[in-house]
């Protein structure tokens, strides 16, 4: 099941939301990264899951597909983030960690 | 930046308005256009007698022709609609030919068919996935004015995202605010996020929803140019052979070579489709149309052979980059080509954008709502008019699956009684909540919705074999997933009712130049 592009989408946007600063409370959740690295950090696994889209769902669904996950992960972002803030923040490892084995193994 | 600030406001008023005289028909089209992602998937559901499994397209061609053969020889076209991954019966139909007992153009009853043995499938009569479908562009209203109405409010739905867009002061700061219980500012971020994440998508599918229909809401391009709309159609799609019948009798060739070379001429392409012309004679023809679900054109081509020695006699032209792109923007609206991942996140996306636009709804009211102040006549109505579209459409269309399980399965005319069942409940629990007061109506509304969708896995389980038990243990996957959504749906709508219930009413916030209240517009833009 193609579920990377999600994984790397939900890990993309949960650093991006701790670079926006807007959930101050939970500044520091994210593991290691500052502010400004988690913005380089969301960009770069932005672009990851764009190719693990065009890789999975070929060159002519792999933009629709990226659009879609990723507009998805979104959404499941922001409604854990309106709950539970610093668990929202922190899943980015697992995310982006659970997405290396299913891209290797085609999960 | 003076500029944009004061394009802000006109803006923030064309979208509120747009958004709320189109808003609860566009939410009904929402919904039913993403239930019918899921269209081969609820008709199968619906006819829970059916257990065929998937054939190979020659095999199953081969054998509805062989009954087509054995049943209606004589007729003048056969139309055979192979089975695929979804759609495991085949569906055949057939034209008699016009004399003078039969008008021109009539077909016959639709069949289903074992496309592994041929045999004539029974089940339950009903229209299925096709029932959401069709609605949700027809709006169950006569030609033409189903879609003219449809295609109106996804010109506002267009008007209302751009809008939007342009109104939303702070769209990458508030990109991931949602604020529980905090009355008008809720409904707002819900409103906001739901839009802004989704985005793409919402404005693709409205876009791509609008050219889907271009040529009928805009004529006028074909009518300047062509004397004969169909000499348009030849020219952009290609002619189709329909020559007369000979009238001297010869047999079908084998359709299986046929097959196989149209699949190799379409590099591994599927077919979908055939049309026999003139089966019983020798000038017959067999068009072999393509499967659309393998590219992101809807358009697949098609072949025409000879049906009485397999020679080819035509093509489908390659199509010019005008028809590509309308048969890309088709198939990027009804998602056909996608696999099981990208149609459910085109299902849960389109829930978003239902979602998206119901916030909208409830926001037009949460902003104008005045504790104590007796509300104005068209807030009232407006009022009930969200409870009517958001909570008791929800309960129409559970009530249409339920009635596919309690209507008998050999009572005459049961699929329009399935159709009526569910705007009976639709229209009458909205007429029925004008008897209770606003926050009751709500509570009273959602709740039966969620009961009504939580009773559909029950109903089913106590009226076919099929249940959610029984179909874990044969690893009868589309039925557990039914079962598990109509659950999932009547959590969410419990939850509404629960949340409607309980929720304390917040005081609205206290501006200290508190503008008109007409001033829809720049409340918005404040807000935003």
């Amino acid at each position: 099941m193609p579920l990377e592009t999600l994984l790397l989408g939900y890990a993309a946007l949960a650093n991006l939301a701790r670079a926006s600063g807007r959930p101050q409370r939970v500044a520091d959740a994210i593991p290691l990264l500052r502010p400004v690295h988690a913005k380089i950090a969301g960009i770069a696994l932005a672009l990851l899951s764009l190719v693990a889209s065009f890789w999975r769902f070929g060159a002519y669904q792999g933009l629709v597909a990226w659009l879609g996950l990723t507009s998805l992960a979104g959404v499941a972002l922001v409604l854990l983030l309106s709950r539970w803030p610093v668990a929202a923040l922190r899943l980015w490892l697992p995310a982006m960690a659970l997405a290396v084995p299913i891209d290797l193994v085609g999960f | 930046m003076k500029a944009r600030a004061g394009l802000r406001q006109p803006m923030a008023w064309i979208h509120s308005w747009l958004g709320l005289v189109a808003g609860w028909i566009l939410f009904a089209m929402f919904l039913t256009g993403t239930a019918s992602y899921f269209r081969p998937e609820i008709t199968r559901w619906m006819q829970p007698e059916l257990r065929t499994e998937a054939a190979a397209p020659a095999e199953a061609a081969r054998s509805a022709i062989a009954w087509l053969q054995a049943n209606a020889p004589h007729d003048e076209q056969w139309y055979i609609y192979l089975p695929d991954d979804r759609t495991t019966a085949t569906r055949i139909f057939t034209r008699p030919r016009p004399d003078s007992m039969t008008p021109a153009k009539r077909r016959r009853e639709e069949i289903r068919l074992d496309p592994a043995t041929g045999e004539a499938l029974e089940a339950r009569d009903t229209r299925g996935g096709e029932q959401f479908y069709r609605f949700h562009f027809q709006l169950q209203l006569p030609h033409p004015w189903g879609r003219w109405l449809a295609g109106l409010c996804a010109m506002f739905m267009l008007g209302a995202i751009v809008s939007g867009v342009v109104t939303h002061k702070r769209i990458f700061v508030d990109f991931f605010t949602l604020r529980w219980g905090k009355g008008q500012r809720s409904w707002l971020d819900a409103h906001n996020v739901t839009a802004v994440l989704a985005l793409p998508f919402h404005a693709m599918i409205t876009y791509t929803g609008l050219i889907t229909l271009v040529l009928m809401y805009m004529p006028w391009p074909i009518a300047a140019n062509y004397a004969k709309p169909a000499t348009f159609a030849v020219e952009a799609y290609g002619n189709d052979p329909e020559g007369a019948a000979s009238g001297r009798p010869a047999r079908l060739v084998p359709i299986a070579p046929l097959i196989a070379a149209a699949t190799e001429e379409w590099k591994g392409g599927r077919p979908s489709t055939l049309i026999v012309r003139n089966p019983d004679d020798a000038a017959s023809s067999v068009t072999i149309l393509r499967d659309g679900t393998d590219a992101l054109n809807a358009r697949g081509g098609s072949i025409t052979y000879a049906g009485a020695d397999g020679r080819r006699l035509a093509a489908s032209p390659p199509p010019g980059p005008a028809i590509e792109t309308a048969g890309v923007m088709l198939g990027l609206h009804m998602g056909n080509y996608a696999g099981p991942v990208l149609r459910w996140t085109y299902f849960l996306l389109g829930l978003t954008g239902s979602a998206m636009v119901a916030t909208g709804l409830l926001l037009w009211t949460a902003k104008r709502r005045k504790p104590g102040a007796t509300p104005f006549f068209g807030f009232r109505v407006v009022e009930r008019m969200n409870i009517g579209a958001l909570a008791c459409l929800p309960a129409g269309m559970a009530a249409f699956f339920l009635a596919n399980r309690l209507i008998p399965a050999a009572q005459p005319g049961r699929s329009g009684l399935e159709v009526s069942a569910m705007f009976w409940m639709w229209f009458g629990l909205a007429v029925l909540s004008l008897l209770r007061p606003v926050r009751r109506a709500w509570i009273e509304t959602l709740a039966v919705a969620a009961v009504a969708f939580a009773s559909v896995p029950v109903v089913n389980a106590l009226t076919t074999d099929r249940g959610l038990i029984r179909s874990i243990a044969s690893g009868d996957g589309l039925f557990v997933a039914f079962d598990l959504v109509m659950l999932s749906v009547a959590a969410c709508l419990g939850f509404a009712a629960w949340r409607a219930a309980h929720i304390a009413p917040v005081a609205p916030r206290q501006r200290r130049h508190a503008g008109p209240p007409a001033s829809a517009g720049k409340e918005l833009a404040d807000a935003a």
